[in-house]
This record gives C-alpha cells, structure tokens and sequence, in this order.
C-alpha cells in the first residue's frame, strides 16, 4: 500500500513518499537503513567516518572502501565537467578538515534509495532529502507530481512549480539558511550572487553536485549545466528577477507562476 | 595502453577502472596539497575548527517537546479505551527493517488518535534525535539503551478513509512515523480536497496547493522543521493531504 516515511538522517530529515501498492514497509526500512549506513560511513560530522578520518589524514586512500572510492572518483569527474567550481577538497568540514564531499554523497544517497524502491517494485514515488529530491512516476492514475521550487526568501513560499512525471531529479542549492554559506573553492569565500539556484536532471547524484557549482559559478555557469545531457536550470538573482533554461521552462505546469515583463529574464542556450 | 595501476591500490582489489584510478589518484593529489599547504589567509579564516552540529541549538527545545510528547501519549495510553498492549519482546538484535518492520508490539488504540497525536509530534521529535535515530541493524543494542521498537495502530476506518500508523520509538523517544494509507481510497481524495485550504493560506505566490514535494536548500534538520516540507509531511501523516 501506500506509504509515507519520515526520518531525520544525514544531518537533515528525508521524506519517502511511496504511491504504489507494494510492500513499503520492507522497501522503506531498506531505504532507512541504507541512508543510515551512508551517514556512518561519508558524514562530515562524524569524527570515526571514513570520510573524516581520510580528511583528517588517519587513513590512506587505498584504505579506503569501494563505496568511498566510487563516490570520490565522481566527485572528482564533477570537479573536471565544472572546471574546479565543485572541489570537495576545499570545503570547510565540520570535523575540521578542509575534505568534504557531502555536496555529491546526499544526491548519490537518495539515488540509491530511489533503486532500492525499485527493487520493491516502487514506480510511482518521490524520495526527498532536504529539499534534493529524486521523483518516479506519477502521484496518481498519470496525473503528474507537482513539484514547488522555495522562494529564496519566503520560506513558506513558492518561487515556482514544476509539473513532474519521472524520472527527474531535482536539486536546489542557496544560502538563505542562516550561516550556511556554500563557499567558493577556488577563492575560499562564500559566494553571494545569486539568491537559489535550482538544477534539474536524469540523476541527482550530479544535479546534486550541479546545483552547488552553479550557485558558485553564477549565470555563466548556465551554459555549462546545459551541455549536461537532460539537465535544466533555474537561477534566482539577489534582486528578484530570475533566469531559467528552456528544458527547465519545460517542466513549468500549469499552476506555474507567471513571469513576464522586465522582472524575467529569459536563458536561451 | 592502460597505465599501470597506482601503488596505493591493494593487488587482491578488484580491477578498478584506469579512468577512475586516475580521477581518485589527482583527488588525492590535491588533497594533501591542501593539507601541507594551507588555503590562502581569506578561506582559512573561515576554518575555525571544528564547527558546532547545526541542530545544536534546537536539540534542547527538542528534547522538551519530545519529553512533551511522551508524556502525551503516556496519559493517553493511560487513560485510553481499553488500551490492550499486547508486548511480543522487542527483537533482541534489530534486522535492517527493525524500526519500521513488521511489529512485535502491537499497540491497540484507535488509530485515528495515534495519528493526530503523532503527527503532531513527529517532525519534532524525529528532528531532534539525530544521533539517536541511528539505525537500530547498524548500532547494535548495548545495554542501558533500549532496543528501536515498532507500534503500528490498528487499521481504522477515519472518515478521510483506511489510515495506519506505525510509530518508531528508541530510548523512550518517538523517532520515526509511518503513515500508511488506502491509494485507491476516492472518497479520501474528495475529502482531502477539501482540506487543502488550510494548507493554501500559508502558500501565498503559488496559485495551487497541489504541491507533494518541495525542493530547497534545507541543510539542516532546523530548517527542515520551519520548511514547507515539513508542513506537508506532517498533514501527509494526519491524513489530511493525499
């Protein structure tokens, strides 16, 4: 049956909504457990991870599990496609070294629990950590998930919604959080330009990743996020006005928000 | 010609592909760049050790609402119709679906009052029990702690239709919820309809309150609790929203 699931993981809460009629218990505590096993081993936070004990110098890079080298091998590819926008080797950690790669590991994650609800024979569901989302399917017979975008400075408002019929995902990165700041790593300062940058695509392990390079490149970085097979944008600018590429227009639904006039400006690549 | 692999590579590893071996070989590279040489005086200004966990804060304010919620559900259970607790013993070792599996502990109450009451609770207290809500199959049980149980209400007919709950609690503290609902239920879909409204006065610039998801940069579980999506998940759990 249908199923709705909460946990609070990963230093933030994900939402598992399951609308198809199959056993969600099973597929939900394989999902938890999963993102439970993510956290152990790649959380920041976490002085005896993997991650931080690599960043922190106490274990060597062969060291290290397959898992682990699978995901720093992809952030390194983002880091290439980027060119250096995305560096997790210069993110402030929490744990107090400059290593951390949870810009990639939270969409990689939720990817993996997307195929894990497949494996329990989910095709209509929407899996959301923190606002990245991973979406399949429709919500109910072919009408397609209504997906809001935050308004960067309303928290209870929406900057835009999206008409979704899966695969898609879903990432957006800002810092209208108070003292989160996504910093810029290839000058070692936060970067300010733009209010929330919104990345969609076919898997969020990197539309996860692009969202944060983007909010670091600015609009030239739109251009970039094109080139990316099936993946769109949306930027909103710190004075309100807003940019989006078309296969991000695409997805708009009918709900979506008008723009028009000189408050929108329109990225055709 | 496929360079040979690097010597930090275990030889009874399996083969690793050479495009990744090198993607892992320059990520090492850089950082222990970094790590011997420090970033330039700007960024390392911004290290300042090891960073406080950003629910900190709300931990305590969490932690009384979550003693609030257990006393809540207590007095109920106390006080309940008939509130017959048949206790199976908990699973000595949790298996990986621990938390949300099958229970051995079946509390019968009407479920329509479990779910008001949980969904009252549940962002807040799931928020609040970050290291707490460790997965039961990955922290094994020790003793003094005790281990994740699973209480599932009794199906009930609520007029919004068919609704279970299943509730998780570790250590005396709610720590996830599980609403399971009836999809092909159209009479709740009707009702839910119009209990969307309520939800409309708080989504000003949307013309719809048909939203399932939300994406934003919720980074933390404090932010998670003042965000929309937490506004949705918790009138998911009460059964008010489809």
């Amino acid at each position: 049956m249908a199923a709705h699931h909460v946990e609070a993981v990963m230093g933030t809460t994900v939402s598992i909504d399951l609308r198809d009629d199959i056993d969600s218990t099973a597929a939900i505590g394989e999902v938890v457990a999963w993102l439970h096993h993510v956290d152990e081993t790649f959380s920041p936070y976490k002085a005896t991870s993997e991650v931080s004990r690599y960043g922190l110098g106490e274990l060597a890079l062969g060291e290290l599990s397959p898992e682990v080298h699978e995901v720093l091998a992809l952030c390194e590819q983002v880091h290439e496609t980027t060119g250096g926008a995305f560096d997790i080797t210069r993110v402030p950690a929490p744990n107090g070294s400059t290593f951390d790669p949870s810009g990639l590991v939270k969409g990689w994650s939720i990817e993996h629990a997307a195929a894990i609800v497949e494996r329990h024979g989910g095709v209509n569901f929407c899996l959301n950590g923190g606002g990245d989302m991973v979406v399949r399917g429709n919500v109910d017979d072919g009408e397609p998930w209504s997906i809001g975008i935050r308004h960067p400075d309303h928290a209870d408002q929406f900057a835009d919604v999206l008409s979704v019929a899966g695969p898609l995902a879903i990432a957006t990165s800002a810092s209208y959080e108070r003292g989160a700041h996504i910093i810029d790593p290839r000058t070692g300062r936060p970067a300010t330009e733009l209010a929330s940058v919104t990345v969609v695509g076919p898997d969020l392990t990197f539309v996860d990743a692009y969202a944060t390079a983007l909010y670091v490149l600015g609009e030239p970085g739109l251009a970039l996020i094109t080139a990316q097979p099936g993946c769109g944008a949306y930027v909103v600018f710190r004075d309100g006005t807003a940019t989006s590429t078309s296969l991000y227009r695409a997805l708009r639904g009918p709900d979506a928000r008008q723009r028009s006039g000189s408050r929108a400006r329109q990225f055709h690549p | 010609m496929i360079p040979p692999p690097p010597p930090w590579l275990p030889s009874a590893a399996q083969p690793v592909d050479p495009i990744v071996a090198a993607r892992l070989a320059r990520l090492a590279e850089r950082h222990e760049q970094v790590a011997t040489e420090p970033l330039s005086p700007r960024s390392a200004s911004t290290i300042t050790g090891p960073r406080k966990h950003p629910a900190d804060k709300s931990r305590i304010a969490a932690l009384t609402m979550s003693v609030a919620t257990t006393v809540g559900l207590s007095v109920y259970f106390a006080r309940g119709a008939t509130p017959s607790i048949s206790t199976a013993a908990a699973p000595a070792k949790a298996t990986p679906t621990a938390a949300t599996a099958a229970p051995n502990t079946t509390v019968a109450a009407t479920a329509s009052t479990v779910a008001a009451q949980a969904a009252t609770t549940t962002t807040r207290a799931s928020a609040s029990t970050v290291p707490a809500t460790a997965a039961p199959s990955l922290a094994p049980t020790t003793a003094g702690q005790t281990a994740a149980q699973s209480f599932t209400g009794q199906m009930a007919s609520m007029k919004y239709g068919p609704i279970q709950v299943a509730i998780g609690v570790a250590n005396g503290q709610i720590t996830s919820v599980t609403t399971l609902q009836q999809p092909s239920d159209r009479k709740s879909i009707r009702i839910n309809d119009q209990a969307l409204p309520e939800l409309e006065n708080e989504v000003v610039t949307v013309q719809s309150a048909r939203v399932q998801s939300v994406s934003g940069a919720t980074y933390t579980s404090t932010a998670y609790k003042q965000s929309l999506q937490s506004a949705i998940d918790t009138a998911r759990s009460a059964g008010v929203l489809a």
